[in-house]
């Protein structure tokens, strides 16, 4: 249970992959325009995402690369491997569940997502991750770590889309400033 | 190329985890360094490559040349800057990724010069972005720059700046910067 709760104050509020390593702010910048459904299928295909990227990178990663001291190839294993998974997992949505087909890959590249390849890469060097089931729970937890800040991202930019802002602060310097103050938020809760 | 703020968002984007990590000039440096080098060498092998690739192939062959140039070179920078390169060379492999978001489907039809040019301003616009970020952040942060102190023996560091919100920050300021930048330019055009 303690390990539960540490893996999920973790994942979603002290090492949120957003937050903390300013990884998936593109996908943010992206979403700005969508609605808080399509927000939430997306969040559910990064989750999925990272979920397989695990099951698959993890032993590949910990019990071979790192045994035989191949830990430079970790990034290129790694790219090759989450796009073999998403593109197995492309064709067999499409062939089995295409009521869900649309739901998970419409109009995402989930193939170039740096918050899956660095998920991956830093689950090596992750303190809290010591073996397999607790790298899958983590994969998860991360999943509610960029659903949690990418809802709080929609709700403050729906009201900030209402306000009239200076056209220099539009777009991408808005968007900086909400994650870096969620990023400072966040990181209030490192001390727990 | 920089006029078009899409295309400027989309390069300031690929460094923000970059900005993350680098806390020091110095770490800025080799990180711009070893991201100006990829991305200008993965557009000319992409060029050079385009006759065995297609719309859908070409941004996975970009992340591999890319992730292969990284690699070479951060091996290369970590035999002189080790210390520095110890939180940062995690993060650099990321890079290649956003190279490969940042390859246009334009490039396939591009010519050489095209290509050339479009990966070294690209490469330079980003390098010099989060150098830009990181002088910021140490010297507001840290109150040094290369590691020499400048005044905190008369008044304290903000060491928020310090951190990667305080970063993303400076990012923001440094976009409005630009974005005011371009709107003078503009009205001097209509001028």
């Amino acid at each position: 249970m303690k390990i539960l709760i540490t893996l999920l104050v973790s994942g979603i509020f002290t090492n949120n992959i957003i937050t903390f390593g300013l990884l998936g702010v593109k996908e943010l910048e992206e979403s700005k325009n969508q609605s808080l459904s399509s927000i939430l299928k997306t969040c559910a295909a990064f989750t999925l995402e990272f979920l397989l990227g695990t099951i698959i990178t993890y032993p590949v990663l910990k019990w071979v690369l790192l045994p035989l001291n191949l830990e430079f190839l970790a990034p290129l294993v790694c790219v090759a491997l989450l796009c073999a998974v998403i593109f197995g997992a492309y064709i067999l949505f499409k062939r089995f569940l295409p009521h869900l087909f649309g739901a998970v890959f419409g109009g995402k590249n989930l193939i170039c997502s740096v918050a899956a390849l660095g998920l991956c890469l830093m689950n090596l060097n992750n303190d809290l991750i010591t073996s397999y089931p607790i790298a899958i729970l983590y994969s998860v937890i991360a999943g509610l770590g960029f659903t949690a800040v990418s809802v709080i991202f929609y709700a403050i930019n729906s009201r900030i889309n209402s306000s009239d802002l200076p056209r220099s602060v539009k777009g991408l310097p808005i968007t900086l400033i909400i994650v870096s103050l969620l990023s400072l938020a966040f990181g209030g809760f490192s001390g727990i | 190329m920089l006029k078009d703020s899409a295309v400027y968002s989309k390069i300031i984007l690929s460094v923000v985890p970059g900005i993350a990590v680098c806390t020091t000039a110095l770490s800025a440096l080799i990180f711009g360094a070893i991201s100006f080098v990829s991305v200008t060498v993965s557009w000319l092998l992409i060029y050079l490559l385009k006759g065995f690739l297609n719309k859908k192939t070409a941004p996975f062959a970009c992340a591999v040349i890319s992730l292969g140039i990284i690699g070479i070179l951060t091996m290369v920078a970590s035999l002189f800057f080790k210390a520095e390169l110890e939180g940062v060379s995690h993060y650099l492999p990321l890079l290649a990724v956003t190279t490969a978001l940042l390859l246009p489907q334009e490039i396939m039809f591009a010519s050489l010069k095209d290509a050339f040019a479009n990966g070294l301003l690209q490469g330079a616009t980003g390098s010099a972005f989060l150098f830009t970020c990181t002088v910021l952040k140490e010297v507001l942060g840290k109150g040094s720059i290369f590691g020499f102190d400048i005044y905190t023996k008369i008044f304290p560091a903000a060491e928020f700046f310090a951190t990667a919100a305080g970063g993303l920050l400076i990012a923001a300021g440094l976009t409005v910067v630009y974005n005011l930048l371009v709107k003078c330019s503009e009205k001097r055009g209509a001028k």
